[in-house]
C-alpha cells in the first residue's frame, strides 16, 4: 500500500521518522556516571575492581553530591578512592570495597584522623567532618 | 637515631609526577609505599641541591626514564613522629634507604603519608628563581 496520499503531489510530501519524536531522542541523555568513566578509563587496571564496590563507589558519590565534586582514583588494591584536596594540611580521603569505607584525613596542620566502619550507605559523621574541612 | 640513621638527618623522596608538585607542598601519594611495601629515599645530609638533584636523576629518574620534578625533604625525625614507620638504611645504591612498617590498612597507611606530607618541605627541580636574586 503507498504511503503517499492521493490527493499530494509526491515532491511536496516530508517524510519524517517517528524516530525524531521519539522521548529518547529528546530526553534520554544519559545520566552522569562519574564512577563508570574512571573505570572506563582504567581500563585493564578495574580488572579486580568487585560489583560491590563499583555500586557502594556510585552510592557513596551520591551521599556527597552536594559537596565539590571529588577525585575519583581506582586502587590498585581493587577499592575506589575519593579526594577532597585543598592543600597537604586539609586533605580528605574516602575508600569503599563493597563492604567498608575508610578514611583518612588531615583536618589542619599536625591533626591528622581515620577511621572505618561497614558501608551502610550513609556516611560516618567524622568522614563527612573530614570532607568539609578540605573541601 | 634508627638503624643507623640520626634523627636529625635530612632525607628526600623523589618525585617524577609533575602532578605531585603542588603549589604548597609535594602531594601525599608520594609518600605511599610501593608494591614493595616500602618508600624509597636518599640521605641527604651535607649536600647541596644540585647534588642531591643528580643523585635523583641518577638514581631514580634514569631507571625510569623520566625526568625528576624534584624532592620532598623531611628529616628522620619526622617519620619517627609517624609510628610504625621506620626508616632504615637500605644500601646499595649509596645513601639509599627505606621507610617500612606500614600497615597493611588502606586508610591507615593514606593517614601516615598525609603526616609525613604535612610536614615535609618540597624542593622543586629545577629550581625556579627567586624574585631576591634576579639581576
Amino acid at each position: 500500500m503507498s504511503a503517499v496520499p492521493h490527493f499530494l503531489d509526491t515532491s511536496t510530501v516530508v517524510y519524517v521518522s517517528a524516530e525524531v519524536f521519539s522521548p529518547r531522542r529528546w530526553w534520554g541523555v544519559p545520566p552522569i556516571d562519574r564512577v563508570g568513566d574512571v573505570l572506563k578509563a582504567a581500563g585493564n587496571n578495574t580488572v579486580n575492581v568487585s560489583d560491590a564496590t563499583k555500586h557502594a563507589a556510585r552510592a557513596l558519590l551520591l551521599l556527597v553530591s552536594e559537596r565539590p565534586a571529588p577525585q575519583i582514583t581506582i586502587e590498585d588494591t581493587g577499592e575506589i578512592s575519593f579526594e577532597w584536596y585543598r592543600d597537604n594540611h586539609h586533605v580528605a580521603v574516602l575508600t569503599v570495597d563493597g563492604q567498608n569505607i575508610r578514611w583518612a584525613a588531615m583536618l589542619d596542620r599536625s591533626k591528622p584522623v581515620s577511621g572505618m566502619e561497614p558501608f551502610a550507605n550513609f556516611l560516618p559523621a567524622a568522614a563527612l567532618a573530614a570532607i568539609d574541612a578540605a573541601a | 637515631m634508627q638503624g643507623g640513621i640520626a634523627n636529625t638527618e635530612r632525607l628526600a623522596i623523589f618525585v617524577l609526577d609533575s602532578n605531585r608538585m603542588k603549589a604548597g607542598g609535594v602531594h601525599w601519594r608520594a609518600f605511599l609505599p610501593g608494591d614493595d611495601h616500602e618508600r624509597s629515599f636518599f640521605r641527604t645530609d651535607n649536600l647541596p641541591a644540585d647534588e642531591i638533584a643528580a643523585i635523583g636523576q641518577k638514581e631514580v629518574g634514569d631507571p625510569n626514564g623520566r625526568q625528576i620534578r624534584g624532592w620532598a625533604e623531611l628529616a628522620a625525625q619526622n617519620v619517627i613522629d609517624a609510628p610504625p614507620l621506620h626508616a632504615i638504611p637500605s644500601e646499595p645504591p649509596p645513601r639509599h634507604g627505606v621507610i617500612v612498617d606500614w600497615p597493611a590498612e588502606i586508610h591507615e597507611r593514606n593517614k601516615l603519608a598525609m603526616i609525613l606530607a604535612d610536614v615535609a618541605i618540597k624542593r622543586a627541580w629545577p629550581q625556579t628563581a627567586s624574585p631576591l636574586s634576579a639581576a
